[in-house]
């Protein structure tokens, strides 16, 4: 005999395990800090990236003004504000990254929670049909 | 009403039993739209603009994960840009790097909104976007919403000063930083896009904040409230500015009726039937408002003979 209350828990597991729960578990493999270190090394290296980028197109959009300072030899100052807003860029992103990531995983955990909670409750309908 | 509950069930039956089908063929049907905008607009590479190369890539984009599409996207609008003028291209390229690099990485499901506001700017309906976005995503919502636009306007300017810095091979060195200048310049004096980030940012709050409100109807007054503001919000800023959209009445509009319909689909309660009980366990003490969901008595019907014989007996 079919135990539609079982069923109806197994396919809600099912459906969480196909979609979501890759990210989770994947997530869950990891402590709350070692996630987030690991994302925030992610958002450093992006962060570096589009900076290094956006220091080549304000090169290229200002080339006159750079050849001055390299003609004057003074690019002390220049590199001195590019790597104070480098640095800020990088601070503001990592305190962004630390909330997001922190909450991501936090949502993930919750989530997980409560498919563990499911999975007890299929076991129980599994002792019960015994 | 109970013949569009019926509907309702029957449909989300029908979609449900070839979801697979329905995912493949939504997005192969977006993409299509998509590349097609790309086309139009910015389609300097013959090979790409063709109808077999359109088809391929929304066959492709309609089965890779959704964080790809945007990258795929991305390459063929750089693709474009570099055949027109290669150095504006690169350039191009390097900002929606960029873009994607900060702004992008932390929420990639809603990139969906990115592509939507070009596509469907093309019709002057790209102010739904935000109405609709407040209802089913997160505050976040406005990051792609904005983006979108900023791309938009920039590689429109791209295009238009691709001409200075050389079209094809020929490279005009001397005329590369003008090129350079004149697009940035233009894409930061463009009010249109601040215009658009404010009324979108405006739009998505209201809409998130009333849509989960506990009160009866939430989510349609939601969507209203999210068009609303977001008109008032584009007129007051559009006219401080000299930058006014009449576009964005039928864009909020559209937007409204376009949520309803998904929210009716999503989710249709019974507000006359609600419920408040409290009760406690171990840790909490619980204040719950009910709601019960709306079914058609058909679908009622039927899950009473799928109990089957065994709730019967119990009732007996």
């Amino acid at each position: 005999m079919l135990d539609l209350k079982k069923i109806r828990l197994m396919t809600r597991a099912s459906v969480y395990e196909k979609e979501e729960g890759v990210r989770d578990m994947s997530r869950n493999s990891f402590f709350a800090s070692d996630y987030v270190r690991y994302c925030l090394l992610k958002n450093f290296l992006a962060v570096t990236l589009s900076a290094f980028l956006i220091l080549v197109i304000y090169c290229l959009c200002n080339v006159e003004y750079v050849m001055t300072l390299v003609a004057e030899v003074n690019l002390g100052q220049f590199f001195r504000k590019v790597i104070f807003i480098y640095i800020l860029a990088v601070c503001v992103y990592t305190g962004i990254g630390v909330i997001a990531y922190s909450v991501q995983y936090k949502a993930s955990r919750d989530r997980l929670r409560k498919y563990y909670r499911l999975l007890k409750l299929i076991e129980k309908c599994g002792q019960e049909d015994r | 009403m109970e013949g569009l509950l019926t509907f309702r069930e029957n449909s989300i039956r029908f979609i449900k039993e070839y979801e697979t089908w329905f995912r493949i063929g939504s997005r192969f049907v977006g993409m299509m739209f998509v590349f097609t905008c790309i086309n139009n607009s910015i389609g300097h590479f013959a090979a790409l603009s063709s109808l077999i190369a359109t088809v391929l890539l929304s066959l492709i984009c309609s089965v890779i994960p959704s964080g790809f599409i945007v990258f795929i996207t991305g390459a063929v609008c750089a693709a474009h840009m570099i055949k027109l003028s290669m150095p504006v291209g690169l350039v191009a390229a390097a900002v929606m790097l960029i873009v994607y690099l900060l702004f992008l990485k932390f929420s990639p499901r809603q990139s969906v909104i990115l592509l939507a506001v070009p596509v469907l700017m093309q019709f002057h309906l790209h102010f739904m976007v935000p109405v609709i976005a407040g209802l089913i995503f997160t505050p976040y919502a406005i990051v792609p919403a904005a983006a979108g636009m900023f791309l938009t306007r920039f590689l429109y300017y791209c295009g238009a000063s691709a001409s200075l810095a050389g079209t094809g091979s020929s490279i005009n060195y001397e005329g590369i930083i003008t090129a350079l200048n004149n697009i940035f310049t233009q894409t930061f004096a463009d009010k249109y896009i601040w215009v658009y980030a404010a009324g979108a940012a405006a739009a998505i709050a209201a809409g998130y904040l009333v849509g989960r409100a506990s009160f009866d109807h939430a989510r349609y007054i939601g969507l209203i409230a999210a068009a609303a503001v977001e008109i008032a919000f584009v007129f007051i800023a559009g006219a401080a500015v000299g930058a006014a959209s009449p576009s964005v009445i039928a864009g909020a509009a559209a937007g409204v009726i376009v949520g309803a319909i998904l929210q009716f689909f999503r989710c249709i309660v019974d507000y006359s039937r609600k419920e408040y009980v409290q009760f406690e366990d171990e840790d909490y003490y619980y204040y719950v408002k009910a709601v019960p969901k709306y079914l058609s008595r058909r679908g009622g019907q039927e899950k009473k003979k799928a109990a089957g014989p065994e709730q019967a007996e119990k009732r007996d």
